[in-house]
């Protein structure tokens, strides 16, 4: 069985002639969760960007499930992306409800009407929101937003999720609330990336830390802490 | 999957349709204020090809027998005239009934009472296209028995002829039609194109977060194509509903006023509705389809 994420001798660099990533490799198993850490501007968004294939390599090879992502067709791309989950920062919610922003992902992974009307409340159910399905991003705190962006992912079911600075914007409570969410997602299966920079969230749990700095991955610890030398921005 | 993919696609286009009114407005205002021009002049085009085709069935060459030649030989050489390709039909006038109208239609006729019949007989020739008649006119003259042939082919193949004026005049409007339809709907694409990309801009987060859930290209398309086919159709029955009674109004006052006028028959404005509605739809799809390419690849800035 492939390795839920292989990346191989992964060199990334712009047009504008900066080197996001240098040869860099890592394997993240099936199940796992990772820790993806290091100051802003070091690499971390670009990593997870070739894992949903918004960036592609400009030397090496990115396997996702044994998927070759650079050489994908624009349909096998969309296949691809609904095994991906991904959580922002900025929680990229539709002006709708709670209740249509799951159901809108849903439906246009052409999921059935009766699975919509099943996994949306459950979705949102376990993220706490089932009482709020009316109402729009704008009536909802940055902490539930975040959670309702999460249900939007946990609704489709993939089998890897991603989360780029998933509590960059959210106070101490909602960060614990949101990382129990990711942690619960990962023991109920789904291999789990998460990039931060901020060492309380990595410390307060036990998982696999890789740290990387200017654009290259510096250490890679099983059940690690954030790592002291490499800052926080 | 592709029942659940089509209901979805369905679901957005009717959602999008209700709540951004005020862009479903304009892009059908602005179909509507394109297809009325492209339909006026289309109308007016048509109208001048009714004309010209009314003018072409006008045109005819007579021949005219020699006065001692057999009248059966007429008749059988009219009938062997009609079965020319470029013939549509002929006529047969005795030079009797040619008299008696010619008498009917001369204000002095008393005083022709007492001639004798100057005229002989001859045929009349009416050709499929006005294009025809220098070489009809020249077979005629070949003809046995034939004496003269108005016009003559030398006088037909003339420049500044009424038949060639008339070739003339609907090559013209065939050319004219063709330039100002390709023109217009040229105008027509690149406006529904900005106009539906204005739209496009309101929600490329849409756009956007289908493309990073898996959607396919089709779910992600197909709601843009068809509210801009939807709207585009709109907008050309609007220019329907003002250009459909206005020109069946200036039909009714010209039968009555300017009889000499041809105007396209009423029965043609049920086709001619039919076009402009599926032009309409063809220029919403395509508009939708080019402004829907150009923001697939792209990854906008969430803030911006």
């Amino acid at each position: 069985m492939p390795a839920a994420v292989e990346i191989r001798d992964v060199t990334v660099t712009y047009p504008n002639g900066l080197q996001a990533l240098s040869n860099i490799s890592l394997t993240v198993d099936d199940g796992e969760f990772v820790f993806l850490v290091g100051p802003t501007g070091h690499g971390k968004s670009t990593l997870l960007k070739l894992l949903y294939r918004d960036e592609v390599p400009t030397q090496g090879q990115v396997l996702v499930s044994g998927w070759d992502v650079a050489r994908l067709s624009p349909s096998h791309v969309a296949r691809l992306r609904r095994r991906v989950g991904v959580v922002f920062q900025d929680f990229r919610l539709l002006p709708r409800t709670a209740w249509e922003n799951v159901a809108f992902a849903l439906h246009a992974t052409g999921s059935p009407y009766r699975q919509v009307l099943r996994r949306v409340p459950q979705a949102l159910a376990s993220v706490g929101l089932l009482d709020r399905v009316d109402d729009y991003p704008s009536q909802l705190s940055a902490g539930e937003q975040q959670c309702l962006a999460i249900a939007r992912v946990l609704a489709l079911r993939p089998p890897l999720m991603l989360a780029d600075e998933p509590t960059g914007n959210l106070d101490p409570d909602s960060t614990t609330h949101v990382m129990d969410l990711l942690s619960k997602a990962n023991e109920e299966g789904a291999t789990v990336i998460v990039a931060t920079h901020d060492p309380s969230v990595v410390n307060a749990m036990r998982h696999r830390v890789v740290a990387m700095r200017n654009g290259e991955i510096v250490s890679d610890t099983p059940e690690g802490h954030y790592p002291d030398a490499l800052g926080c921005d | 999957m592709l029942w659940a993919a089509i209901d979805f696609v369905c679901r957005e286009a009717a959602l999008h349709l209700r709540r951004e009114r005020l862009i479903a407005i304009a892009t059908i205002s602005t179909v509507a204020v394109l297809l009325l021009v492209l339909g006026t002049v289309v109308l007016f085009l048509l109208d001048v090809r009714v004309w010209t085709d009314e003018m072409s069935r006008a045109l005819e060459v007579s021949a005219y027998f020699e006065r001692d030649f057999p009248r059966e030989k007429v008749e059988q050489i009219a009938e062997e005239i009609s079965r020319w390709p470029a013939v549509r039909e002929t006529e047969f006038v005795a030079k009797e009934e040619g008299w008696e109208w010619l008498k009917s239609q001369l204000a002095s006729s008393t005083q022709l009472k007492d001639l004798e019949n100057p005229l002989p007989d001859r045929v009349r020739v009416h050709v499929t296209s006005p294009s025809n008649v220098p070489d009809v006119a020249k077979q005629l003259e070949e003809v046995e028995g034939v004496k003269d042939v108005v016009p003559s082919a030398a006088d037909a193949g003339r420049r500044g002829s009424f038949s060639r004026r008339v070739v003339q005049a609907r090559r013209a409007v065939a050319y004219a039609g063709i330039a100002v339809g390709i023109l217009v709907a040229l105008a027509g694409i690149f406006i529904v194109h900005n106009t539906i990309r204005l739209a496009l801009h309101s929600r490329w987060r849409e756009i956007y977060i289908m493309q990073l859930i898996g959607a396919t290209r089709f779910v992600i398309a197909a709601p843009f194509l068809i509210e801009g086919m939807i709207q585009a159709a709109l907008g050309a029955a609007l220019a329907c509903c003002i250009l459909v009674p206005a020109h069946m109004y200036l039909r009714s006052l010209t039968a009555r006023s300017a009889p000499f006028v041809f105007l396209a028959p009423d029965s043609n404005m049920l086709p001619f509705a039919l076009i402009l509605l599926l032009a309409g739809a063809l220029l919403g799809l395509t508009g939708s389809a080019i402004s829907i390419r150009r923001y697939m690849g792209r990854r906008p800035d969430w803030h911006g």
